[in-house]
């Protein structure tokens, strides 16, 4: 039982880590994804301008106008 | 050699060159010539990096560490994919991004001259030089095993075997430049990928169960079967410490720098992730393999456990491009080796301190020069067979990962780094994996890269937080996203 259970247990430590990263990368492409199409829809009709509100432009702005 | 075996061979030579000359014409700038005009698609950026990165270490020096040591060598395989995985993560799509902004930086010192606004240029000329002397033994270290590999296939002499060798990779080189380089990387990174995934399959049927293979080399050795052989934690963390270099290698950078979006880098990253792990699980289970295969004829080097195992076990067709696969992993390493050398002095030493208003063709024409001189240093240090320069591969990568990374990495997340900082970092790096490497007993065995890794960041925090803190334009730059 020990012969099998040693090299198994060493396979383990080689392949657990490095099947995460991998699976890591996945998760990250697949989110990447979904937040590009979610940016999409978002994009797809611009946003309507707020009113600008008088007290809130600075006053150098205010004196370049 | 076969017939088979050197037509297939020679084919894929002819290929390499016609990819040189096919990319000759798209090189109208120096950017275009060392960055490839920052166009490179996701698949061609990530396998790229991935065969370049991995050097003929993978398709022989791994697997040759594993039949000669067991599965105490898969440490480094862990530390390698963990530090590949975290590089893609944080900095690549960061630095594709933060090089733009600065400038258009197209080399690393060019990067980091401007991330710092040193106007003194002592940070472009520290690190240019430091690119220069380390890559001129790496290249030689890259050719010195490709000659060795063309010796043993074709049964050539040394000299003639490196010159043939060289002269194959400056030709694509000089004619392509980075756009060429990155797409016979890409070939050669499938080549890589497909010889490490059909070998272990044949493997698996020669052997025909688990555990037949696992008692034949228990057989050779019971040790052969463990992780924790002959292991001690600074062996286990020596190897592990392999993963802090890819923070700091200028010709992976490179591959980040010339991506063509940010927004490629997840696929990126997937593709050169799950390209790495499956190739060094292949590697490691062809050593492995190896063990009991030859157990009854122990080869004499034992790096070409893969090399002989395909000659007796495959049609001599496919022995003859899985050879070109093994010569592809050396080549893919030295072409970009060649390339950095040469943009550090087109762009880095030519442009910034000789000739700042040289036309865009005098600069690529520079560039393909400089290809040709690197290369002739690297063939004069490579040409005595005897010399030391394949046990630099450890020292260079070493010396990079700990005077490049740390200074990387801040420059990119810590926004009070500061000149002083950077140019501590670099040296210190430098330094401390220079001088460690001569001390011996107890943690003096540890892989130089994990102290010179730690000093030269403490040195980058100290110094900036002793200094100045950084202009506004700097900040501004670096705040925005």
């Amino acid at each position: 039982m020990d012969d099998i259970a040693v090299p198994l247990h060493s396979w383990f430590w080689l392949i657990v880590p490095m099947l995460t990263v991998f699976a890591l990368s996945i998760v990250n492409y697949l989110r990447s994804k979904i937040s590009s199409q979610t940016d999409g829809i978002n994009t797809s009709a611009p946003p309507e301008r707020a009113p600008v509100n008088e007290a809130d432009v600075p006053d150098s702005r205010k004196k370049e106008r | 050699m076969n017939t088979a075996s050197v037509f297939t061979f020679v084919l894929y030579l002819c290929v390499l060159i016609a990819v040189g000359v096919l990319f000759y014409r798209f090189s109208e700038t120096l950017q275009d010539y060392i960055l490839g005009g920052r166009k490179l698609k996701s698949g061609v950026a990530a396998l790229s990096a991935g065969a370049s990165d991995m050097s003929g270490w993978l398709l022989l020096g791994l697997p040759g560490a594993v039949y000669a040591a067991g599965l105490n060598q898969i440490w480094i395989a862990i530390g390698l994919s963990i530090g590949a995985f975290l590089n893609w993560q944080y900095v690549a799509a960061r630095l594709r991004s933060l090089t733009e902004k600065t400038g258009n930086a197209i080399t690393l010192p060019d990067y980091l001259e401007q991330r710092f606004e040193d106007h003194t240029r002592v940070l472009r000329i520290v690190t240019a030089t430091v690119i220069l002397l380390f890559f001129a033994l790496y290249t030689a270290s890259g050719l010195v095993a490709g000659a060795k590999l063309f010796e043993s296939s074709f049964g050539w002499g040394y000299e003639t075997a490196l010159l043939a060798g060289a002269a194959v990779i400056v030709l694509y080189t000089f004619l392509g430049g980075f756009m060429a380089v990155s797409w016979t990387d890409f070939f050669q990174g499938i080549l890589m990928f497909l010889a490490l995934i059909t070998a272990p399959i044949m493997l698996i049927f020669f052997f025909e169960n688990w555990d037949t293979l696992t008692a034949g080399v228990a057989g050779v050795d019971p040790g052969f079967l463990n992780a924790y052989h002959e292991m001690t934690l600074i062996g286990i963390l020596s190897l592990l410490a392999w993963g802090l270099g890819y923070f700091g290698q200028p010709h992976i950078l490179a591959r980040f720098m010339a991506i063509d979006s940010p927004k490629s880098v997840p696929m990126a990253q997937m593709i050169g992730i799950g390209w790495m792990v499956f190739a060094l699980l292949g590697a490691i289970f062809v050593g492995f393999t190896g063990i009991a295969y030859f157990a009854d004829n122990p080869l004499p080097d034992p790096e070409f456990v893969f090399l002989v195992m395909v000659q007796e076990l495959f049609n001599p067709w496919l022995a003859g491009i899985l050879l070109a696969a093994i010569l592809s992993a050396v080549m893919s390493t030295v072409d970009s080796q060649l390339l950095v050398c040469s943009s550090a002095i087109a762009e880095d030493f030519y442009k910034g301190l000789l000739r700042p208003s040289a036309s865009h063709s005098e600069l690529v024409w520079v560039g393909r020069f400089s290809v040709v001189a690197v290369a002739v240093v690297a063939l004069v240090i490579a040409w005595n067979p005897e010399a030391m320069v394949l046990e630099l591969v450890a020292w260079d990568w070493a010396g990079f990962g700990a005077s490049f990374g740390p200074v990387i990495l801040f420059s990119l997340f810590w926004r009070r780094t500061t000149l002083q900082g950077a140019l501590a970092g670099v040296i210190t790096g430098a330094v401390t994996v220079l001088v460690w490497n001569h001390l011996e007993g107890g943690w003096f065995n540890l892989y130089e890269i994990l102290p010179g890794f730690v000093l030269s960041s403490l040195a980058i925090y100290i110094f900036s937080i002793r200094s100045k803190p950084p202009s506004e334009s700097i900040t501004t730059i670096f705040d925005a996203k």
